[in-house]
């Protein structure tokens, strides 16, 4: 029963219907929500307008299919055929590539391909010869010979298996090793790694640990947008030894194995409450999430503050508007409440207020940004790469340089000597035809 | 779209047409002696294709490889160059065009109805392995389009072996089922390698941009489907001997996987990061 198991296990019927296995778990995680694709909030939309739907798909764990057991199984059952393989195939591989010239000729006249060239006097040496100069190995001399070109081919099929248990391995450190966690930093402000100023929940390594020693400054933010399409952000990082670092939209800073990418970006405005003599009694740059029309608020002196933010602002119709999303003429459309009572409301760009209670103002008195920055760090990149390319190594090897092999057998006839060729390629049959034919011509003119 | 753009794209689509109604007709009325002409004539339209390509590169500064409009514009000036490549190397491929120049049509006609506004390259967009990336998906989608029109050619000489309107050798004569058999495999190939290599750039790309090599969003999930329905295919191929007529129809339901790889994913999945927003 196990052997047979075992023996199934490790065809390549059991391999196919593993493919397919796995593209129907993908499938399903293509059609239906995945919690860690689709974002908290429309998943949970989704669970409340599908709520018996959403049910069975969580207790089938459907939602989180890429990591479900049944993907965890059916990736094991993969390993464990490309390991049965493998076994199996090494020795046959090892024993094509290892040439046995004798064994070969011994199969002469079996091949799909067969050719006989009638030979003039003395120039059976010229055969092994052309061959040679058309990439192959020969064996043996010109009255009997065995002729293999891409001879070490069948390996990759071996190098293609491998690939896949290094891209496992490297999958493997780097889902145990990896550290995510996002930080919101405003200009000037510095960064010393701390796990407590990470947003809330920063995943830790699986394999333990805590989070990178990444420090920095930030030290100034400047994004572009240009005909409301954001065409890059320069974030200048400074580290601790006073260099500077570039972050940009795909030019993350990398140090060592850790990376910081920028992820949102925000304004960080400086409000200010003055009094009626002007002295400022507080200030502080607050960090608004106010970007694309959205809404934000924040607190200062007593009063609550709501914020609506125009990027190039305009009056159109009276109303508030923004002309474009470059940051032209930035302001700000503030309300402000005390104890749930309105106080005072207004639009003020940089160095304008708004008239509060009791003589006071508030002061917008300049915008800067803050970013929000993904930090991450993980191990085991080494191994995806050589697992990657390997793997297209393999492929280009065994499907381009596919290998080819002529044996050769020089006869008498009663129509003098002929060589007799018998010939054989992998994958390709009309193709390979072709190019015996042609490598067959090229012999016969030389014969 | 800029002017001297649109002008070119609807004069390329309607040479594409021509050529098309062409093909047709050279099949339905077995006149196949009309088919270099009509390679001519798709020579044409590559031309002025080419001409649309330009006029928005340089009305928008970078090369079209975003949106669907582009992903249809570049997607099928490289399906047209192929065809006119393998039509090139061996002139008994010149029939592939019957396939290719309709499903070209699809997807440019397609994309046009999308988006074809004008825009700067959003950041994100901005990355050498981005690059490598479409650079290497657009050749495996004109492989797999090449293996899927190989198919098609093989099953209309087969029918037409099969109700004894021709023998299998006397349509499209000098090329054999065997040949054309090859040929799937042999493009089927060179999209599988291409595929990878799209695949392996694409997750380097996403790295850098957000932060993982793989997420599982849509795209990535649906572009590991299609590759490994490919890999499938060679696995049948090699190890189960599937040639001829399943094979045929294996290619040209495979390609099902990459048109809505490239185009159905941004209608059906609004989650996708893919789906560049332009602000």
């Amino acid at each position: 029963m196990l052997k047979s198991t075992l023996k199934y296990l490790g065809s390549l019927r059991c391999t196919i219907w593993l493919i397919v296995a796995l593209i129907a778990v993908f499938s399903i995680g293509f059609f239906l929500p995945q919690r860690s694709v689709v974002g908290k909030a429309a998943y949970l939309k989704w669970q409340a307008a599908a709520p018996m739907l959403a049910r069975v798909d969580e207790t089938l764990q459907l939602t989180a299919v890429f990591t479900a057991p049944i993907t965890m199984v059916i990736w094991g059952f993969f390993f464990l055929n490309l390991l049965l393989v493998m076994k199996q195939r090494i020795p046959l591989v090892l024993a094509k590539v290892k040439v046995d010239p004798e064994k070969m000729l011994a199969r002469h006249g079996n091949g799909p391909f067969n050719y006989t060239i009638q030979l003039a006097e003395g120039d059976t040496e010229e055969t092994p010869t052309l061959l040679a100069a058309q990439g192959y190995e020969v064996y043996g001399g010109g009255e009997r010979f065995f002729a293999v070109k891409n001879r070490l081919s069948p390996l990759a099929t071996l190098v293609f298996h491998l690939s896949f248990f290094l891209l496992l391995v490297g999958a493997l450190i780097l889902f145990y090793s990896r550290f995510t966690g996002f930080v919101d930093l405003a200009e000037h402000e510095p960064f010393l790694g701390e796990l407590a100023r990470y947003n809330a929940s920063p995943k830790l390594p699986r394999s333990g640990g805590g989070p990178p020693e990444v420090k920095f400054l930030l030290e100034s933010v400047r994004p572009e947008v240009s005909r409301g399409v954001a065409t890059g952000i320069k974030i200048i990082l400074k580290d601790e030894a006073g260099a500077t670092h570039q972050v940009d939209i795909n030019e993350p800073y990398k140090t060592g194995y850790a990376s910081v990418l920028f992820n949102d970006l925000g304004i960080s405005p400086l409000f200010v409450v003055q009094d009626a003599s002007g002295k400022e009694i507080d200030g502080a740059y607050v960090k608004l999430d106010v970007l694309k029309g959205k809404r934000d608020h924040f607190r200062m002196q007593g009063y609550d503050v709501a914020a609506w933010y125009y990027p190039d602002h305009v009056v159109t119709d009276g109303k508030d508007a923004t002309r474009s999303e470059e940051f032209k003429n930035p302001a700000f459309h503030l309300e402000v409440t005390r104890d749930g009572k309105a106080v005072a409301s207004g639009t003020v760009h940089p160095g304008e207020a708004v008239l509060l209670d009791n003589g006071l103002r508030l002061g917008f008195k300049e915008q800067n940004f803050w970013v929000r920055l993904l930090v991450t760090k993980e191990y085991g990149r080494e191994f995806i790469y050589a697992g990657f390319i390997l793997a297209l190594i393999a492929l280009v090897w065994r499907l381009v340089y596919y290998r080819r092999e002529i044996t050769g057998v020089v006869r008498e006839t009663a129509n003098g000597r002929v060589l007799e060729l018998c010939a054989r390629g992998d994958f390709y049959h009309a193709l390979a035809k072709d190019e015996f034919d042609r490598t067959v011509a090229r012999l016969t003119k030389h014969s | 779209m800029a002017y001297s753009e649109a002008i070119c794209f609807w004069l390329s689509l309607v040479i594409y047409a021509i050529a098309a109604g062409g093909y047709i007709y050279a099949l339905v009325f077995r006149n196949e002696k009309v088919v270099p002409k009509l390679l001519i004539l798709i020579g044409a339209g590559l031309l002025v294709h080419t001409g649309a390509v330009a006029a928005r590169y340089f009305a928008q500064g970078h090369f079209p490889w975003s949106t669907d409009y582009e992903n249809g514009l570049m997607g099928g000036w490289f399906i047209i160059a192929s065809t006119l490549f393998v039509a090139w190397r061996q002139k008994s491929l010149r029939v592939f065009a019957v396939a290719t120049v309709p499903t070209t049509m699809l997807i440019m006609g397609y994309g046009v109805m999308r988006n074809p506004t004008l825009a700067p390259m959003a950041a994100t967009l901005k990355s050498f392995w981005l690059a490598i990336h479409v650079f290497f998906a657009w050749l495996s989608f004109g492989a797999y389009v090449l293996a899927m029109a190989a198919g098609v050619i093989y099953l209309l000489k087969e029918r037409a072996a099969a109700r004894g309107t021709a023998s299998a050798d006397d349509r499209f004569a000098d090329l054999s089922p065997e040949r054309l058999d090859d040929l799937m495999f042999k493009y089927l190939v060179f999209g599988f390698i291409t595929n990878a290599i799209m695949i392996a750039a694409g997750s380097i790309w996403a790295k850098d941009l957000w932060g993982a090599y793989w997420s599982w969003d849509p795209v990535e999930t649906w572009s590991l489907i299609s590759w490994l329905m490919y890999g499938v295919a060679i696995h049948l191929r090699v190890t189960m001997g599937w040639r001829g007529t399943r094979f045929s129809w294996l290619m040209i339901g495979a390609l099902l996987t990459v048109i809505i790889n490239f185009f159905g994913v941004s209608i059906l999945m609004k989650s996708s990061v893919h789906v560049f927003k332009m602000s």
